[in-house]
Formats: C-alpha cells, structure tokens, sequence
C-alpha cells in the first residue's frame, strides 16, 4: 500500500508547512480515538495520517518508504504505534537544530553522514552490503557508549519500524531524557513482537517507577474531592480596597523598599549538607531519573 | 498550566491541613506587601508548593502570624512569613506576567494584554532582583511558543522545555543543592506540562489546536503520568530532608492526581 501522504492529508505536494499542519489537525478531529470511542477504522485511518504527517515532516515524504511502516498498517490499536520516531527528539533536527543538542540540520544524509563516509546510505535499507554492518549494529554502538543523540540520529534515518528499531530508539530516548517517547516505542516494540522476552524486560523496566508510584498512590487512599475553595471573593474584595483610594482606609502600604532585603544567597540557611553521604553514589543520588544499562539489554 | 499541584486536604492532619493554609495565607499576603493587591488574583497553589517545598529543604527560618486580613475580616487568620515565601511571591507574579503575555502573543486576548500591563511594573522590579530566573523563563517559554507554532508532536521535547523552566525556579540560590533541586524542579514541570496536554487534549483536537499528546489517546495516560510521577518522586527523596514530609508527600502521592482524577470522572459522567 504505497500511499502518497500529501494524499493522505489531502493536500498538494510542496504545500506549505502550515497548510499541512492545518489539513493534520483537521483530520485529527475527524479521526481522532478520543472524539471516537470505539471505532476502529477511524483508529486506523488516524493512524495514516499520522505517519503521512510525520513524513512530510521528516522530510521523507518525497522516498518511497512508506509501504514499508508495518507499524501502522498492522497494528489495528491505535494506542501503542503513537510512532513519531522521527529523526528528532534529542537530535536537534527540528530546523535548525534548535529544540536538541546536536546540529544535523534538515537533510538527514547531510554533513553528519559525510563524517561517515561510507555508511551514507543506511536510509533507505537494512544492509544490501554484507561487508558493511547494519544500521541498527551501528545504533547499538552509539547505545552502548552512551551516545544517544546520535543513535536517535541513525534511526530517524531508517524507514523501516521493525520492532527491534522500537526497542533501540526506546533505550536511546529513555537514557536521552525523553521517557513518554520511550515508553511509547517500547509498547510498540513489544504490541509487534509479543513474545520476545527482551522488550518485555525493557517494558517492565520502564514502567516498574510509574507501577511503585501507583501503589503509594493508592496508599493514601481517598476519594479525590474538591475541597479547595477557590477564593473569588478574594479577588472582589481585592478590588474594592483598590477601588477606595489606595492608600487610605484600607491601610495599604507602600513596600516598595522591600527588594533591598531579596535574599540573595543561602548564607543564613542550614543548608542540609548531605552532599558526604552522596558523594560516592552515582547520579540516582542526585535524582536523576534512572537510566536503563545498556549493557543488559545489547 | 497552573493549579496542579495541590494538596488532597482531606488526607491531612488538622494540624497539617493548618500549616498548609497558612503557607496559602502567607504566599497571599506576600504578594499584596511586596507587590500589590491585584497581584494577589494571582496567588497559585503551585507556587504555595514551591514555598512550603523550599522552606522545608533549607529549613528556612519563618514567623508565624496572626492577623486578621482584608479577605478574612471576621475570623483571625494565621500566616508565615519568610524569605522563601517573598521569593515564591516574586516567581508568581513573574510566571503570572509572563503567562498573561503569552495568551495575548497566541490569541491576541486583549483581556490577557490588558492584566499584563498591570503587572509589568511588578514583574520589571522581580526581573531586577532574580536576572538568572527571569532570563530562563523568558527563554523556555520562547522555545515553547516555537515548538508550538512548529507542530512539534513528540511530547518530550515541550515537557523537558518546560520542565527547565520549572527546575530554574526551585533553584532560589545557586548552592551545593542547586543540582537535585533542578532535578526535581525538572521533573515536576514535566509532569505539570503532560498533565495539562492530558486534560486539554479533547479542547484541543475540537478546537484544532496545539497539542503534544495528539499522537496518544486518553488510555495511555495514566501510564505515563505516573512514570514521569516516579521520577519526581525519586528525586524527592534524594533530596533527603524531614520538615514538612506530612504534607509533601500528600502532594507528591496525592494531591497532584486530584485534578486529573476529577476530570477523568466528569469525562465518564458525561457520556
């Protein structure tokens, strides 16, 4: 099913990026699961238009890869295949590199992939070239030593979604501090290939802090009610002593003076200095959210 | 964006339930000494978090009051005062400033123009003292309106933005702390952007308008509101401090899923 995704979205090729946004979010309120309880073709067709959007986005649209997205296509739940996998998060790829770290610009066989020589044509395929590795050997690599943005990078690069590119872009986008990303892909991962033990491992890892979190949650027991009041009258008394005059009746004071004594450093506070008990204790003492050991799962 | 983190009150101590009023008391009263009486309007319980949070970790000496106030005319009301609590004062009315300009920049609402232009001269006076914070508000939500105009539909990248701003303003000064409070301060504003992506989805998709969670659907969400809860927790407690663990662990437990909670039973009532 090789699909145009300017069709897709319904609107003309070189259309601009805000009319293509425009028609996506049109679509999305058509198809949308949530404004569509139940319907599982409006899922699919949501599901299309998604990745036709995420193409044009990438700028990938003008390839012939999207026949080969077996994630949306197969998968009949919309819930697990939310697959912007694109060369983006943590990547910087966002034109201009603004929103990431790194700097690869908008055309993705562009100067990074000059650096590599020889690797520049991963995008489109798995490796024709037995004497060269595969792309997701090279994702690993990158895992491995702890270099993120850059197997984000290689896997935006290849088109096909098979579950192990899930899995690989989970590790890398946990470790690179996109969780939600991560937590999608690995649902994905698992949703195509339900039995390897491997992603359910991954899975289970993710969600182990969210699983902790729902039980002590649930300790504190309680139905949740609104008990804050909130204080409007607040506000109309505010106004009225405002309407009456300032600084007259109400006794409004003028503190004007009050930034000289802005705190400007913690020099009167204890500042709780168990800095002694943490020092030898990786980054989890600091509270950095856990990162997933490559080494368990590559 | 604001007004998620809260406390479940019915879960607290009386004289839990009167500390955390009284830190709302002080926060309120805050505003209208060091800014004005308007300022007030602007009083949120995050920031009454961000106080009560602070006061706890540097154990910050505060006074007690008692006094009977404008809003409260009849009834005594008792309140703290503090330096923590004047900082959290100045970060709300610059996140409040901030914000109203923010609405008149994406919807020209003239309303949101109009309140911004209240509060521009307090907001120019907390510009003054906290340059550091200031700078990286103003900076985030620059970052946020782009990705926002960019459609940019990887729920990470606006949450760790915002998650920024948020980690700068749990950062009062920069001391041997200033790291794990970052950290935590990171990983509640992640939270809060979610969440509210989450609540506002449906408005959203109705009104074709931005939103990172579009690529997810409601059935997801609980899973990832609680792992992103996970890591804010984690970072609580690396924190390691006594005072005032009652309360904030009611919020962190408790109190942040009230408003979510709430919604997910109007959705289900109104079907």
């Amino acid at each position: 099913m090789t699909q145009d995704p300017y069709e897709v979205l319904g609107v003309p090729r070189g259309a601009s990026e805000e009319e293509v946004t425009k028609a996506y979010r049109k679509l999305a309120k058509k198809y949308h699961p949530d404004l569509n309880p139940g319907d599982e073709a409006a899922a699919k067709k949501m599901s299309e238009i998604n990745a036709a959007y995420n193409q044009i986005k990438n700028g990938t649209a003008g390839t012939s890869s999207y026949g080969n997205s077996s994630s949306y296509g197969s998968s009949s739940s919309y819930g697990g295949s939310s697959s912007y996998g694109g060369r983006s998060y943590g990547g910087g790829s966002y034109q201009g590199g603004s929103y990431g770290s790194g700097s690869y610009g908008d055309d993705p066989f562009g100067s990074f992939w000059e650096a590599f020589g020889g690797f520049g044509d991963w995008s489109q395929q798995q490796n024709s070239n037995s004497g060269q590795p595969s792309p997701f050997d090279t994702v690993r690599h990158y895992i491995r030593n702890h270099c993120y943005d850059e197997a984000l990078h290689v896997l935006s690069t290849i088109s096909t979604r098979t579950a192990e590119w899930y899995f690989l872009s989970a590790i890398a986008n946990y470790n690179n501090g996109n969780q939600v990303t991560a937590l999608s892909h690995i649902k994905t991962a698992v949703q195509m290939e339900p039995n390897n033990t491997q992603y359910r491992q991954l899975l289970n890892q993710i969600q182990s802090g969210g699983r902790v979190f729902t039980e002590q949650s649930q300790n504190f027991g309680g139905t949740f009610h609104t008990t804050h009041s909130c204080c409007w009258y607040y506000i109309v008394i505010n106004l009225f002593c405002m309407l009456c005059g300032g600084g007259g009746c109400c006794g409004f004071r003028n503190y004007g003076s009050y930034y000289n004594t802005t705190p400007n450093n913690s020099y009167y506070y204890n500042v709780p200095n168990n800095n002694s008990s943490h020092s030898s204790v990786g980054e989890s003492a600091m509270g950095n959210p856990a990162q997933i050991d490559p080494e368990e799962y590559l | 964006m604001f007004g998620y983190i809260l406390a479940n009150m019915e879960q607290l101590s009386p004289e839990d339930r009167y500390r955390y009023q009284s830190y709302y008391c002080g926060l309120c009263r805050a505003l209208g000494d060091r800014h004005n009486a308007l300022c007030r309007m602007t009083l949120t319980y995050d920031m009454t978090f961000l106080a009560l949070f602070l006061s706890a970790v540097y154990d910050a000496p505060e006074a007690l009051k008692d006094q009977k106030c404008r809003i409260h005319p009849f009834k005594k009301q008792q309140y703290l005062k503090s330096e923590i609590l004047d900082y959290a004062a100045d970060m709300n009315v610059v996140l409040s400033y901030y914000n109203m300009l923010d609405d008149w920049n994406d919807d020209k609402n003239l309303l949101a123009l109009g309140e911004a232009r209240l509060f521009e001269k307090e907001c120019k006076k907390a510009e003054a003292a906290y340059p550091r914070q200031c700078q990286v508000i103003q900076q985030k939500l620059q970052e946020l309106s782009k990705i926002e105009k960019d459609n940019i539909l990887i729920p990470d990248i606006p949450a760790n933005c915002f998650g920024d701003l948020m980690g700068e303003l749990f950062v009062p000064f920069e001391d041997s702390l200033n790291i794990r409070l970052r950290t935590f301060g990171k990983a509640l504003g992640k939270y809060i952007y979610i969440l509210d992506a989450c609540m506002d989805l449906k408005k959203d998709l109705k009104k074709q308008s931005y939103n990172p969670l579009v690529i997810c659907q409601k059935t997801e969400f609980d899973d990832i509101l609680h792992m992103l809860m996970s890591d804010v927790v984690s970072s609580y407690q690396a924190l390691n401090f006594q005072k005032d663990r009652a309360i904030i662990e009611n919020i962190l437990f408790s109190g942040v899923l009230i408003k979510y909670e709430l919604y997910k039973k109007r959705g289900v009532k109104k079907k």
